[in-house]
């Protein structure tokens, strides 16, 4: 049973987070910038939809993917 | 004559029903137990000897055969010497057969008679619940414990001999009444006001609390990796009734269950030093246990010094962080434990500590600092969504007199967060439990 975002499968991920237009752009660069996997996508619209829960609102804004991207781990080794 | 009482075996999380047949045939005196036995089971036959001796009672001069059924699941520990006893007592026409319809008996013996702790004593409640049987006689100890079941008559036994007196209507034990979550206080936790500066890292916490969500944080020594992580537990939603009972069945069976906390209200914390073992984390041994991960469900895993834990020991808790269970397999079959936690994790970005820090130099060379870094993996790494920088605190902050935000308020958003998430996923009927 599913009680938290955490707990998303990738049909639930599909039905609630759903980016608008901006967010899609932004998402997409976020995603070869960062050479972002298939499961790092997933984990980040769980992520920003949990950020977009506590500010109270229904979808996930712009903002809110791009706190849940900045959380993302920069390479760190240089 | 033939006697039967029911007692239960725990395989993983669940019980199983056992029957407790017991009969006297002719031959030297003795008792001989079959059904898949382990050797504290075999040793019943001295126990239930000495406590039927020493309860005042006579013990038969014939041969006694017991047998566990269903025979194919393995029987193991000493819960099964208070049914054995009462079935040879009600072999000798000591006690009618009649005294031990619709119960479920669990409990070990000593010497003297008295009734000892028994593990798992909540799952064996459920399945007595659940296989329609009407009352428990469980050790004095763990009665609390059966009585989080409703709908039980739960006689809490401290002996054979009260036990012998209740049933041929002697002093009568008075059933354990129904436990509720009212009675159980709440523990005090780290509050997050006395965590000093970091505001950013309390924000990436926060969000982590409300979705949990896995986090990394990374920062020198003395930055306050550690009391952050121990004050998570403090903002994270209280357990529905239900999360509390799951979570407490896997301490019952992991035997971790403290004597006077019958329920665990509040979400678990555990923070395994990193010498630990990987059967240790995940669960293991020869007949599985449940695992640091799994006694974490509902609640926090936290490895401080992540690099220091063997690498193994890292990789074999992928898999269960994905599914959210952890399966382990042995010849004698595999079990299925749970293990939802939420992974908080703590490092320094190198041996020294000091990579990156605003005043002290790093003396690590830059080959040193990769290869600290390297012991975590990429597929780990790629499960983790919160890394998360945790600085040296600045003086100003520190010698600040003003307390930040309690734990509190910062809960109350976390639960109006989750409240939504349960709402969109239609498990809102379980409400948090009052406080």
């Amino acid at each position: 049973m599913i009680t938290c975002n955490a707990d998303m499968r990738v049909a639930e991920i599909r039905k609630f987070c759903s980016l608008d237009e901006t967010s899609q752009g932004l998402m997409k660069s976020a995603m070869s910038q960062m050479q972002l996997s298939a499961r790092a996508y997933h984990r980040i619209l769980k992520l920003a939809l949990t950020i977009a829960d506590l500010a109270g609102s229904d979808v996930i804004g712009p903002s809110h993917l791009a706190e849940a991207l900045q959380y993302r781990p920069r390479i760190m080794y240089s | 004559m033939l006697s039967r009482v029911f007692s239960c075996a725990v395989i993983g999380l669940d019980g199983v029903v056992v029957d407790v047949e017991v009969d006297t045939t002719n031959g030297l005196p003795g008792m001989d137990i079959v059904g898949l036995p382990d050797a504290a089971v075999k040793e019943s036959r001295e126990r239930v000897h000495a406590a039927i001796k020493n309860a005042g009672l006579p013990y038969p001069r014939k041969r006694l055969i017991v047998n566990l059924a269903p025979a194919s699941v393995r029987k193991e520990g000493p819960a099964y010497d208070l049914p054995i006893a009462l079935g040879v007592l009600i072999t000798e026409h000591l006690l009618p057969p009649q005294c031990a319809e619709g119960t479920m008996v669990i409990g070990e013996l000593s010497l003297d008679g008295s009734v000892r702790h028994a593990r798992g004593v909540l799952p064996m409640a459920a399945t007595a619940r659940e296989q329609g049987f009407t009352r428990l006689f469980v050790p004095e100890s763990d009665a609390m414990e059966a009585a989080l079941i409703p709908g039980m008559e739960v006689i809490p036994v401290t002996s054979l001999a009260d036990l012998y007196r209740h049933l041929t209507g002697g002093t009568v034990i008075e059933p354990k009444p129904p436990i509720t979550e009212q009675d159980l206080p709440l523990d005090v936790l780290t509050d997050f006001r006395e965590v000093k500066g970091q505001e950013h890292v309390k924000r990436a916490l926060e969000v982590a609390a409300a979705g949990s969500h896995n986090v990394l944080m990374i920062g020198p020594p003395g930055a306050g990796k550690t009391l952050l992580a121990r004050a998570i537990p403090g903002i994270l939603p209280r357990m529905s009734i239900e999360e509390a009972l799951d979570v407490t069945r896997i301490y019952s069976v992991a035997d971790q269950l403290p004597a006077d906390v019958p329920l665990i209200r509040n979400r678990p914390f555990r923070a395994p030093h990193h010498t630990i073992s990987h059967a240790g984390l995940v669960g293991g041994g020869n007949w599985p246990h449940p695992g640091e991960i799994s006694l974490a469900h509902r609640g926090v895993l936290f490895l401080d010094e992540l690099p220091e834990f063997g690498p193994r020991v890292l990789e074999v808790m992928r898999q269960p962080i994905e599914d959210k269970v952890v399966t382990i397999s042995r010849a004698q079959g595999s079990l299925t434990f749970p293990a939802n936690f939420q992974l908080i994790a703590a490092m320094n970005p190198c041996p020294c500590g000091y990579f990156g820090d605003s005043i002290k130099p790093c003396t690590c060379s830059s080959a040193t600092v990769t290869k600290y870094q390297k012991r975590i993996s990429g597929p780990l790494l790629d499960r983790i969504d919160i890394h998360i920088e945790v600085p040296r605190v600045e003086y100003e902050k520190l010698s600040d007199q003003r307390l930040g935000e309690p734990s509190e308020s910062v809960r109350a958003r976390v639960e109006a967060a989750r409240q939504i998430q349960r709402e969109r996923f239609g498990s809102a009927q379980q409400g948090p439990v009052a406080s």
